[in-house]
């Protein structure tokens, strides 16, 4: 699936309280990571349905990537442990469906995390440019139309 | 109804996004959107003119929402909302596309992605908001009261200048009195003052402000709640000392026996475990130190307070000693003597020589008691109606039968013996323990009219009976039948506990001049063996593994040897014949289940005389006994759950029938559990399940260990005792047991001796008090938690290992004058004042590796104030300071350093301290002086180091339960550092002085005030505004399956029990949304952060191109 050139899409959904202060950080500190990472600020990784996920690689994403508080520290106490259940449910959906399970990833970034931050984005995407594109965006070209 | 007229109004930021983002590009590309109506850019669109061209644009162009696209919303969200609704535009229909901090400075090296980046958010932002409904917060009432968590400088500044604005406040402090780190200095800089002077009288007006309510030796244990609501748990920990009654008259710590290191003097010093941290302490109450249970307490089956009655010995007080051994057993003299002394197995003191003898302080207590004539008395509490039979009258029947009287209930022992005592008296020779010892501690039972019912044996027979008689039965038949060897000639031999019963029941036996043969290693062997010799044999002790794999208690072996018992190891016993044995060799192979290594036989054989043989190798209870009643056996040992229930309803069993053969304070222990049990079943209460050992990882402080090693008993003389059945061992002489109770190292802290108690003519020492947990509601709450040092011992290269190597909050203790060496700084080691002293600056700060990346800010102010402080006080001591750079940036701090180079001679020399070690009595400070390119090494009497500051100790786990950010290195993350130093991103959360980052005391006092205007200025409004971005429910499609309620951190969700749909508590609702992402209908939803919003938002975002 290698493609020359490939340059990878990947949407960001980043809790407001940690991972969005911590692309904030990052951003003032001048650190640079790929604008491959397409961000949107959601109030808690807990509220992130599956289905966005689900939704960003059909509509085109090559990943996407869930930033919520560390263990312990979440502002709205238990949502980065049920953001988690949930990544690992559509880990294993996807998983069971012969798709790539990495093209979705968890990670826990805090507020005062902004090095980590530009890491994680840069490793990420280094990674997945590694992997070539998703083959899960291609499901609408593999005839589903046609039998409608 | 989505939005058809939006407007994007595009910001420069100076250059911050224009230099990178094609500004331009952007609002001609956005302008192209049919949903657009109108997009612009602007130099600074958080400038007034900038607001303005939003305010006019909306209603020149109605405008029915806006983005604003510039730096981050946490910026200027609230500006531009604010501005929209100037122009008549609900504030929630404005959105922030954050293209600065997100695409412009990440991607300024790649103008053309940033552009297209600033393009896509601002695309993904209109979809999101094109159905933004329009909403008003939601008012709430505000508490006009603060909580300040700290009470140091900075958190007594904020609480004073809140109380004087006529603001209800609590303070919560961690230690026992107010002042933080700032009370410990010796003087402050550059002014000199001494904080003893200018601190106290803040703590006073805390401490006595109308206004203010203290909570010292207490913290903040959960939080719940919202901006201008919230419910604060605090748990005051218990001083066990009732602070409304304690005078501070100090009686209780003139008394106390336990020392502990003083942790105001960071050890600098040691304190009474009940003390007042220092003199000026607000409040000035007396607090007793607990730790927690120490290990021989809780290595203890029947968890004896050891360190309790050892206290009480070190103070000579032996008749408080004896108490505190009663108020747990009353058997002291049995188990002074037999006991296998786990706790001594456990005791802290054996890491630095030996345990303490524990067990032979207890004798002495014990003999002490009976020497002056105090005995124990059974109080019964209460008598019942119910009765309890026991059969069997050793360690486990005399102990249940003690708890069970003791809580009123009638109780006969039954025994088939005619001694009570059961292996006590039959299976110890008297030389170790005498009937004398057992009748005495038996007679306190008998007095509290427990019936002993001898020669009695129970049996298929009577038992139902006895059943019916009682309520309920305890069977602790012990362990009374002999395992068997199975070999020739075995009827020949005796068996050991046969051979004891014997003897200890006064049946004559002549075996002078007999050689006795002793098969066995464990502490009936040694037993028979010892009291064949007092019989006048000739006796060895054969046994099949090696002497220090002998189950005995290794003294006894020694002991046996010295009267003369003779050994012969690696034999296994073949054959018993007229006079003789035969034995085989063995040899030690791999080691079994039990740890030890196996013994093997080799083939080879061997025989030695023997008029008599005796065999202890090993015991069993007689299980047939209980097959005989009905009762289920398991292994040849009465089978019980873990109730000590057995398999007959009512009827319990313990000790060595149900473990195995074991050891007394075993046997006990069960006998205390299944009395305990009987209770429960006699009541109909819960059963507990048995629980010997607890866990105990406290460890004492050896650095104050006294230095006696442990001291031997005094024995009965040799001749003596090899031809009488005397009691050998006569314990600790009245000298000695002091001595040796003083070894003990305090592992528990407060060891609840109880000698206080005596003292305390306010009776307000209560050692049983518990924590309390009490209730605040607050509207605000600021968290000033300070900072901490890094302890010396981090530093090993740098020598803080050494007892006068030391940080320098520890120097400041010895530099106060209200400190252990009255501001004359003396070497800890040995008291000398010091004729040299070195500072190092910069240990672990500016050094990631070995410490944290930061300068820490105050070292370079203290240490030159150190210097100089210690050139006042021993003019003639020479003093070197080791600096990188010196940063004296604050008013008078410069001029300070000059004073210290040029008026008091300090030697600054500027380089790094490599290494410290030690030389003779001196410590040799290896460095560099940069200035000169030379090797420099100095030998000085105490080196200080300038050790790096962190955040307090808990201060994470407090910002946990307070849900706002932190870093690695414990400090508290602010809101904004440059414009909101002081804020959190919790609402209603403030935070000032160190807690922040380590900073002076002028500037920790500022924060102070600074935090504590900011929760006025929160406090003093009527009502609050809450973000009306919550969660709300569509009745219509609601299936009221509660998978949402089951996502709820808050509670806030309920499911109508008549419509059976949800239903959302805006009060307790706070907007995360993990209801919504577990909804399967989507019935519920964040207003404003709809799915179908988000779906449109990634859309965009993940669209190829």
């Amino acid at each position: 699936m290698k493609e020359e050139n490939f340059d990878p899409v990947i949407v960001g959904f980043f809790c407001n309280w940690c991972t969005s202060a911590a692309a904030d950080l990052a951003g003032t500190a001048r650190l640079h990571y790929p604008p491959n990472i397409r961000p949107i600020r959601v109030m808690c990784s807990s509220t992130v349905d599956p289905v966005y996920l689900i939704r960003a690689l059909q509509e085109g994403a090559d990943a996407t990537i869930l930033g919520g508080c560390h263990p312990g520290d979440c502002h709205y106490i238990t949502g980065n442990y049920k953001a988690r259940r949930r990544v690992a449910i559509v880990k294993t959906v996807l998983k069971s469906l012969g798709f790539d399970d990495t093209r979705v990833l968890l990670e826990w970034i805090s507020g005062s995390e902004g090095p980590k931050f530009a890491r994680v984005m840069n490793e990420y995407t280094a990674y997945i440019r590694e992997r070539g594109p998703s083959d899960f965006k291609y499901l609408d070209s593999l005839g589903g139309e046609e039998i409608e | 109804m989505a939005m058809k007229r939006i407007g994007v109004f595009i910001c420069h930021c100076g250059r911050n996004i224009a230099g990178t983002v094609d500004v331009k590009r952007v609002a001609e590309e956005i302008g192209k959107r049919e949903d657009v109506a109108f997009s612009t850019t602007y130099v600074f669109m958080c400038s007034q003119p900038g607001q303005k061209l939003i305010e006019d644009s909306i209603k020149k162009y109605n405008l029915d929402g806006v983005v604003v696209a510039n730096c981050s919303p946490t910026l200027h969200e609230r500006t531009m909302r604010n501005a929209a609704a100037r122009a008549g535009l609900n504030p929630y229909r404005v959105e922030i596309a954050n293209i600065r901090e997100w695409a412009a400075w990440p991607h300024e090296d790649n103008p053309e992605a940033a552009t297209r980046k600033a393009i896509r958010i601002i695309n993904a932002t209109i979809e999101k908001l094109k159905a933004n409904a329009a909403l008003h917060p939601i008012e709430v009432p505000v508490i006009k009261r603060a909580l300040v968590i700290g009470g140091g400088v900075a958190g007594m500044q904020a609480a004073l200048d809140l109380a004087d604005a006529g603001i209800e406040t609590v303070v919560v402090e961690k230690n026992p009195s107010l002042g933080g780190n700032m009370i410990r200095l010796s003087e402050t800089f550059p002014t000199l003052d001494c904080p003893q002077c200018i601190l106290t009288p803040k703590m006073n007006d805390v401490g006595s402000h109308p206004n203010i309510k203290l909570y010292t030796y207490s913290e903040v244990e959960e939080v719940e709640g919202y901006l201008g609501n919230f419910k604060v748990k605090i748990r005051k920990k218990s001083p066990y000392i009732d602070w409304n009654k304690c005078t501070g008259c100090g009686e209780c710590a003139k008394v106390c026996p336990t020392v502990l290191p003083s942790d105001f003097d960071l050890k600098m010093a040691t304190r009474k475990a009940t003390h007042i941290p220092f003199e000026q302490a607000v409040p000035f109450k007396y607090t007793i130190t607990r730790y927690g249970v120490p290990p021989c307490n809780a290595a203890c089956p029947l968890h004896l307070n050891a360190q309790g009655y050892v206290a009480a010995a070190k103070a000579g007080r032996f008749d408080r000693a004896i108490e505190v051994v009663w108020e747990n057993l009353p058997f002291a003299g049995i188990a002074g003597r037999i006991c296998t002394h786990p706790c001594e197995d456990a005791c802290s003191r054996r890491f630095v020589d030996k345990p303490v003898g524990i067990r032979e302080i207890k004798r002495f207590v014990a003999d002490w008691a009976e020497k002056n004539q105090k005995r124990y008395v059974l109080h019964v509490e209460g008598e019942k109606d119910k009765s309890v039979a026991i059969i069997g009258a050793g360690a486990a029947g005399l102990m249940a039968a003690h708890d069970l009287r003791k809580k009123g209930y009638k109780v006969t022992v039954y025994d088939k013996l005619p001694v009570i005592g059961g292996m006590l008296a039959v299976g110890i020779p008297p030389y170790r323990l005498p009937q004398e010892v057992i009748d005495r501690e038996v007679q306190p039972l008998i007095d509290a009219g427990v019936k002993f019912v001898l020669n009695y044996e129970v049996n298929e027979k009577n038992f139902e009976e006895i059943r019916k008689k009682h309520d309920a039965v305890i069977i602790a038949i012990g362990t009374h039948k002999e395992r068997h060897l199975n070999i020739p000639g075995e009827e020949k031999a005796l068996h050991a506990l046969e051979f004891l019963r014997k003897v200890n029941l006064g049946e004559k036996m002549d075996l002078k001049g007999k050689k006795v043969v002793v098969i066995g290693g464990g502490n009936s062997a040694v037993d028979a063996a010892r009291t064949a010799l007092r019989l006048g044999a000739d006796v060895t002790i054969a046994y099949r593994r090696v002497r220090e794999m002998m189950p005995a208690i290794p003294e006894e072996v020694d002991d046996a040897e010295e009267e003369g018992v003779k050994f012969k190891f690696l034999v296994s016993p073949a054959e018993i014949k007229d006079g003789t044995i035969k034995l085989e060799k063995m040899k030690l192979g791999e080691k079994d289940e039990s740890g030890r290594r196996r013994p093997i036989p080799t083939g080879e054989y061997e025989e030695m005389p023997a008029d008599l043989v005796i065999l202890a190798v090993g015991e069993i209870p007689d299980a047939s006994f209980a097959e005989k009643l009905g009762i289920e056996v398991e292994r040849n040992r009465i089978k019980t759950d873990e109730y000590l229930r057995t398999s007959l309803d009512g009827v319990f069993a313990a000790g060595d029938a149900v473990t195995g053969a074991w050891d007394w304070v075993h046997a006990a222990a069960y006998g205390r559990w299944a009395a305990k049990n009987v209770m429960h079943y006699l009541e109909g209460e819960e059963m507990e399940e048995v629980k010997i050992e607890w866990k105990s990882n406290l460890r004492g402080f050896p650095e104050l260990a006294y230095p006696a090693g442990r001291h031997d008993t005094m024995k009965l003389d040799l001749k003596e005792r090899v031809s009488t059945f005397k009691e050998f061992n006569l314990g600790y002489s009245d000298e000695d047991v002091v001595d040796e109770a003083k070894r003990c190292l305090g592992c528990g802290g407060c060891a609840q001796c109880g000698l206080c108690l005596e003292v305390c003519d306010v009776n307000a020492i209560d050692l049983t008090m518990k924590d309390e947990i009490v209730e605040e509601d607050v509207g605000a709450i600021i968290v000033a938690t300070g900072f901490e040092v890094m302890p010396p011992e981090a530093f090993p290269e740098l020598g803080g290992k050494y007892p006068d190597v030391l940080n320098a909050l520890q120097f400041e203790r010895l530099l106060a004058p209200s400190g252990p060496t009255a501001g004359i700084p003396r070497r800890p080691s040995d008291g000398k004042v010091p004729e040299s002293i070195a500072f190092v600056h910069c240990v672990g700060s500016r050094d990631p590796q070995n410490g944290v990346p930061y300068c820490s800010r105050i070292c370079c102010m203290y240490t030159i104030k150190q210097a100089m402080l210690v050139k006042h006080a021993l003019p003639n001591t020479a003093v070197y300071d080791f600096y990188i750079d010196i940063r004296s940036n604050g008013k008078g701090y410069e001029e300070f350093y000059h004073r210290a180079k040029e008026e008091y001679g300090v030697n600054f020399i500027r380089g790094k301290v490599s290494k410290v070690y030690k030389v003779g009595d001196k410590y040799r400070v290896q460095g560099v002086d940069t200035l000169t390119g030379r090797i420099v090494e100095v030998d000085v009497d105490m080196v200080v180091l300038a050790t790096a500051a962190k955040g307090s100790e808990g201060v994470k786990e407090l910002a946990k339960k307070l849900r706002i950010p932190y870093d690695e290195w414990g400090w508290l993350k602010e809101t904004h550092l440059k414009l909101k130093p002081l804020e959190t991103p919790v609402g209603g959360v403030f935070i000032a002085g160190a807690a922040q980052f380590v900073k002076d005391i002028t500037d920790s006092v500022s924060q102070g005030s600074g935090a504590a205007a900011k929760a006025m200025a929160l406090l003093s409004k009527p009502q609050l505004e809450k973000e009306p971005l919550l969660a709300r429910v569509d009745p219509e499609i609601c299936a009221g399956c509660g998978r949402c309620k089951d996502q709820c951190a808050y509670g806030a969700i309920s499911i109508d029990p008549v419509r059976h749909v949800a239903v959302v508590n805006e009060a307790l609702c706070e907007g995360c949304g993990a209801c919504s992402a577990n909804c399967p209908t989507t019935a519920i939803q964040v207003v404003n952060f709809k799915k179908g919003q988000i779906i449109r938002a990634v859309d965009v975002l993940a669209e190829v191109f």
